[in-house]
């Protein structure tokens, strides 16, 4: 991996579009532990052990892991719900503190209002802060987003008559209407059967090619990680820590054009996360639950 | 962003794949059978105790006329009951009069219904702020569970040591008479409302109110726009067992205290009963339930109004 470091630096001088690691540190995690309080068995379980991590401005980063390592931890501090215990984590130079209008979440299970349309739904971070966006511009806003994942027609749907990938494509949407700085996506599309799944991997890679967005994306699964991001953070199981980052050295887009499991570098790499992960994924499994 | 080229949900642009359905006999059968079905039930089933009222099906016991009367005789006197207009000469009994059940049936009204604003309007308050605040549902609760737990009845006798029975109550520039009858409704009826609402606050799904601050929720957003909208149908369910409970208590309130003042159609039941007034008896019952189903349909209709999505989770 390590030799490589001076081929990706190149590409990214040279215009392309491959990975953004000149560019400015936008997210910087530095020792960060972190965990949660049981509440019933009032035990306080730590998720997180030392995580120093930086992500710039512009960069796809995934986060890849066996389930339950502290994943959704990470992205919790991230988006200003959670408190590190020890170490930091800042945004943009200033540390977190709450959440904000800068970062927008993806949830797994969409986590969207089913008393309120598509629409309404869309545009509730603009209810919901002052960001000095008129009523009917927030409505203009969230038209377009809606159009824009390819909802155009379901404006006054309300959500149980959507489905699953739709309703994603509702939490896509509300989490883009405020062009935030960081997209943060927690397992978006665990939920969702292979065939949409894919559809919108291709629809969220053609997104954030056009716009340069930054993603904290959240998967098991390492085809996925291969697919969309710049970068991949593969942490362990119990408690989590950073095993390696991992380049992703393969040119964009990916998924748009071609069969991108035929590339060479596709069946490398994934052997490679496949060995980091092999034991966790394994061990994990034969561990009491 | 650009447009997402590919739209696989959507739904295409095909106008022969929904077509209006046209209304064939046999389509009008399967839509309408279940009322047909109904409506022919109840015409076996009044036709069944016509026939037994008058001894006339052989297997059945012979009830005597005092205690089960003729389904034509109950139709009678619940006509006269609430209409008027009877010719009470053929009559054997005294209790029936013009507007007998009418007018029992409005003092019942006016204890049940304003009962049931009051238990509905301090419930809700009540169940949000035990559900909201740790502090109140730890100093609520103790008393919240022990009394919806306990038969309510149980507490009559302290009721009628503090309150008595009889007397009237100002408020409002209102006169309640005999306000006993108001606690019992209450007491049962109060309860239901308040757990419901507080299970509504307390279960309200966490990935939403995650989702609200991510968004930028402050407390008071996060309670207006994600915990009240949660708890709206659980606050309907709580209304519409409460309903139910509050007519219980009536009818008991009127048993017990009803002779005093009232009267009410719990009386009526009642008294009429104890007189071997069996029409009466029955035609004041049949009032009560009409009036029940009317109740529990409707509030029915209303959830799902009011709550469209939880309707598709449940089927």
């Amino acid at each position: 991996m390590v030799e490589r470091a001076g081929n990706i630096s190149e590409q990214s001088t040279a215009g392309k579009n491959v990975t953004t690691q000149n560019s400015n540190p936008l997210i910087v995690t530095e020792g960060m532990t972190c965990g949660y309080e049981l509440e019933r068995e009032r035990k306080l379980l730590t998720a997180l052990v030392d995580i120093s991590l930086t992500v710039h401005e512009g960069e796809f980063m995934v986060l890849v892991g066996p389930s339950g390592c502290g994943k959704t931890t990470f992205i919790n501090v991230i988006a200003g719900l959670l408190k590190p215990w020890k170490g930091t984590a800042t945004f943009d130079g200033k540390p977190i503190e709450g959440t904000g209008a800068d970062r927008s979440m993806v949830f797994q299970d969409y986590a969207i209002l089913p008393w309120r349309t598509v629409e309404q739904n869309v545009a509730l971070p603009f209810e919901l802060r002052d960001l000095n966006v008129s009523k009917e511009e927030a409505r203009q806003r969230a038209r377009t987003v809606i159009q824009n994942v390819g909802l155009d027609g379901f404006e006054q749907s309300f959500p149980h008559e959507l489905s699953g990938g739709m309703k994603q494509r509702v939490g896509i949407a509300r989490a883009m209407v405020t062009q935030p700085r960081v997209l943060l996506a927690d397992e978006p599309f665990g939920a969702l059967d292979a065939m949409t799944r894919e559809v919108l991997q291709r629809q969220l890679e053609t997104l954030v090619m056009d716009s340069k967005q930054t993603v904290i994306f959240i998967t098991h699964s390492i085809d996925e990680a291969i697919s969309l991001g710049d970068r991949i953070a593969v942490i362990s199981h119990l408690p989590g820590r950073i095993r390696e980052i991992v380049d992703v050295d393969m040119p964009r887009p990916r998924l748009a054009e071609g069969e991108i499991t035929s590339h060479p570098r596709y069946g490398e790499l994934r052997e490679h996360l496949w060995d980091l992960v092999k034991d966790e994924a394994l061990g994990a499994r034969s561990e009491p639950e | 962003m650009t447009k997402m080229d590919t739209q696989p949900e959507a739904p295409a642009a095909d106008q022969e794949r929904i077509r209006e359905a046209r209304w064939t006999p046999a389509r009008l059968w399967r839509k309408g059978r279940y009322a047909v079905i109904t409506i022919i039930n109840l015409m076996v089933f009044f036709t069944i105790w016509e026939l037994w009222a008058r001894d006339l099906i052989p297997f059945l016991p012979d009830l005597h006329v005092l205690v089960f009367p003729t389904f034509s005789e109950t139709m009678e006197t619940f006509k006269i009951g609430w209409f008027g207009g009877g010719n009470l000469e053929g009559f054997n009994n005294k209790m029936l009069a013009d507007f007998v059940i009418a007018r029992n049936f409005w003092e019942t009204l006016k204890v049940y219904s304003v009962s049931m604003l009051v238990s509905i309007g301090l419930g809700i308050p009540i169940g949000l702020l035990m559900g909201g605040s740790k502090w109140a549902d730890a100093i609520l609760s103790p008393y919240v569970w022990t009394l919806s737990s306990l038969p309510r009845i149980a507490i009559y006798p302290i009721l009628v040591m503090i309150i008595g029975i009889g007397g009237s109550f100002k408020m409002l520039g209102l006169t309640f008479e005999d306000p006993i009858q108001y606690w019992i409704v209450i007491l049962t009826a109060i309860f239901p409302v308040i757990i419901n609402t507080w299970a509504g606050v307390k279960t309200t799904d966490q990935s939403l109110i995650n989702a609200a601050k991510v968004f930028g929720a402050n407390r008071k957003q996060l309670y207006r726009k994600v915990v009240l909208p949660f708890t709206l149908p659980f606050v309907v369910t709580g209304v519409q067992l409460s309903l139910s409970r509050g007519l219980i208590g009536v009818v008991l309130a009127e048993f017990l205290t009803g002779a005093v003042k009232l009267g009410g159609v719990g009386w009526l039941i009642f008294r009429s009963a104890n007189a071997f007034n069996a029409p009466l008896t029955y035609a004041s019952l049949m009032s009560l339930a009409i009036f029940a189903l009317v109740l529990v349909q409707g509030t029915r209709a209303m959830e799902a109004k009011i709550a469209p999505w939880r309707q598709v989770t449940k089927a």
